[in-house]
């Protein structure tokens, strides 16, 4: 075979593979998105009959900080993550976890009663999505395990590239969510205070 | 020149011993001194007649205002120092009286409130005091009054100590109903060390101070167990025993779940993580996709070439 059609034919070759990956690569996410979506409603509904009856929770002086985790299956969760306005409410995994940012939001540092909380996830369908349409004023809410609510108020939505562990603790906010932007570089942080 | 050298010796020697000698911005507590604990049932103007109260001295207090577990509750994984915010003493409080039911520890002191709904406990000793709840029924109605603690003395604002101590505690009232479901959970507070956690808890569930059951919870009952019993004032409590190593309890009533919590004594938590490098796989499968379809068309273009 002459070696002219041999370059050819893997060239096709080649080229046939990425673009075989590339369509794997984006109808995999979206079969895992909708697996995803079902299961954190699952994780939901048990939490809910797990933690005690939900009520207001007040930020006192504690000296410990710490946010109580349940585990379900395994994976320890902290909080829920609630947005009315959207219908979304999410659980929210306890530690910064790269692996599972693509089922849950993940608390990246802090606690709700020290008012340093920030979660990280990812705005696929059924996650943090919501971050694309919310907007100042909007209500967001964090029950912990313990079933206690707190109650914040969107005060700003940004775009930015930084979201280095300097960057995010260094914003002025009772509560952060930030998430990466699919099909671009950048994060969405929104900015959340207390009620 | 001897006289300002004795003068300046003796300034530096003064200078010295205000700094090294121990000073009490507050008076030294005296933890010795005959004291009185005064505790008063009353809720929405009403007092409560003929209630019986349990008091325990669970810790001793030091001259420098400190406290430890005393006695036998020296031995329970309750850290009881830099606490500071009301809902930890709470939770405390909860802990301790769990243990104090669970394990049949006997009170320091009991008494029943007089018509004015008071008991006394005089000629205490200073410490932390824990008063076991009381519930108390009448028809529909249930006031529950939470345990709590007292410290004797008590600090004023003027760095002085109250030894003669009177306290209020805390109530809730409800109509009650036919049965009621209870619940006991399991959290952890140990990021960073979950390695430690054990693989399951054993927890002892009793009413009115007797054990009526004994559950294990584990992963596969989600750390969860729950019960449905008729409402008739009785007191729950629920116990866990055996706390892993490493860990400290704290066991609180929320409504009618018992959240018992483990708390890892080492952080291990670290510094704050990388945020980086959150693949965005719809940018490399674009990328991709773009390069294989420049590669295909490259491929036929060259074929026809051939051609």
């Amino acid at each position: 075979m002459k070696k002219s059609t041999k370059i050819t034919r893997l060239l096709l070759i080649v080229g046939i593979i990425l673009i075989g990956a590339a369509v794997l690569m984006t109808v995999l996410p979206m079969i895992s998105e909708k697996t995803a979506v079902a299961k954190n409603k699952e994780i939901i509904s048990e939490i809910y009959s797990i933690i005690p009856e939900v009520s207001a929770g007040t930020v006192d002086d504690r000296v410990d900080m710490d946010m109580p985790s349940l585990e379900i299956d395994g994976e320890d969760f902290v909080a829920i993550l609630g947005v009315p306005k959207f219908g979304v409410e999410l659980p929210v995994y306890g530690e910064w976890d790269k692996s599972k940012v693509s089922r849950f939001p993940c608390r990246y540092t802090g606690s709700i009663y020290d008012k340093s909380l920030i979660i990280g996830g990812s705005d696929a369908k059924g996650q943090l999505d919501f971050s694309k349409i919310v907007s100042i004023g909007d209500s967001v809410f964090v029950t912990d395990m313990t079933g206690k609510r707190y109650s914040y108020t969107v005060t700003w939505v940004q775009s930015t590239d930084d979201v280095s562990s300097d960057a995010l603790m260094g914003m002025e906010a009772d509560l952060l969510l930030f998430t990466k932007n699919s099909g671009s570089l950048d994060y969405t942080v929104i900015t959340c205070m207390r009620k | 020149m001897k006289e300002r050298i004795v003068a300046l010796s003796l300034c530096v020697l003064i200078i010295f011993s205000a700094l090294v000698v121990p000073t009490f911005a507050v008076a030294p507590v005296d933890p010795a001194r005959p004291s009185s604990l005064t505790l008063k049932y009353a809720r929405d103007g009403r007092v409560f007649e003929g209630v019986e109260v349990r008091t325990y001295r669970i810790a001793e207090v030091f001259a420098d205002g400190t406290y430890a577990l005393t006695g036998a509750f020296a031995k329970y994984p309750v850290k009881i120092y830099d606490v500071t915010s009301q809902s930890e003493w709470r939770a405390i409080a909860s802990t301790l009286a769990a243990y104090a039911a669970a394990d049949g520890i006997e009170p320091t002191r009991i008494g029943t409130t007089d018509k004015n709904g008071e008991v006394s406990f005089e000629n205490i000793l200073p410490g932390m005091y824990l008063t076991l709840s009381v519930t108390v029924r009448e028809g529909n109605t249930v006031t529950i009054f939470e345990s709590f603690l007292t410290v004797v003395p008590r600090p004023d604002e003027n760095g002085n100590h109250n030894y003669d101590v009177t306290a209020v505690p805390k109530s809730e009232s409800y109509t009650s109903v036919e049965d009621k479901e209870y619940k006991v959970i399991k959290l952890w507070k140990d990021e960073g060390a979950s390695g430690k956690r054990p693989a399951n808890i054993i927890v002892d569930i009793l009413k009115d101070g007797v054990i009526v059951d004994t559950k294990i919870l584990s992963s596969e009952n989600s750390w969860s167990y729950s019960w449905t019993a008729p409402d008739d004032g009785s007191s729950w409590y629920a116990v866990e025993r055996d706390v892993a190593e490493g860990y400290t309890v704290t066991a609180v009533r929320e409504g009618n779940t018992f959240v018992v919590t483990n708390k890892a004594t080492s952080d291990d938590s670290g510094d704050a993580p990388q945020t980086g490098e959150m693949i965005n796989l719809r940018l490399y499968a674009v990328v991709m996709c773009i390069s294989g379809g420049l590669l295909v068309v490259l491929a036929v273009w060259r074929k026809r070439n051939d051609a």
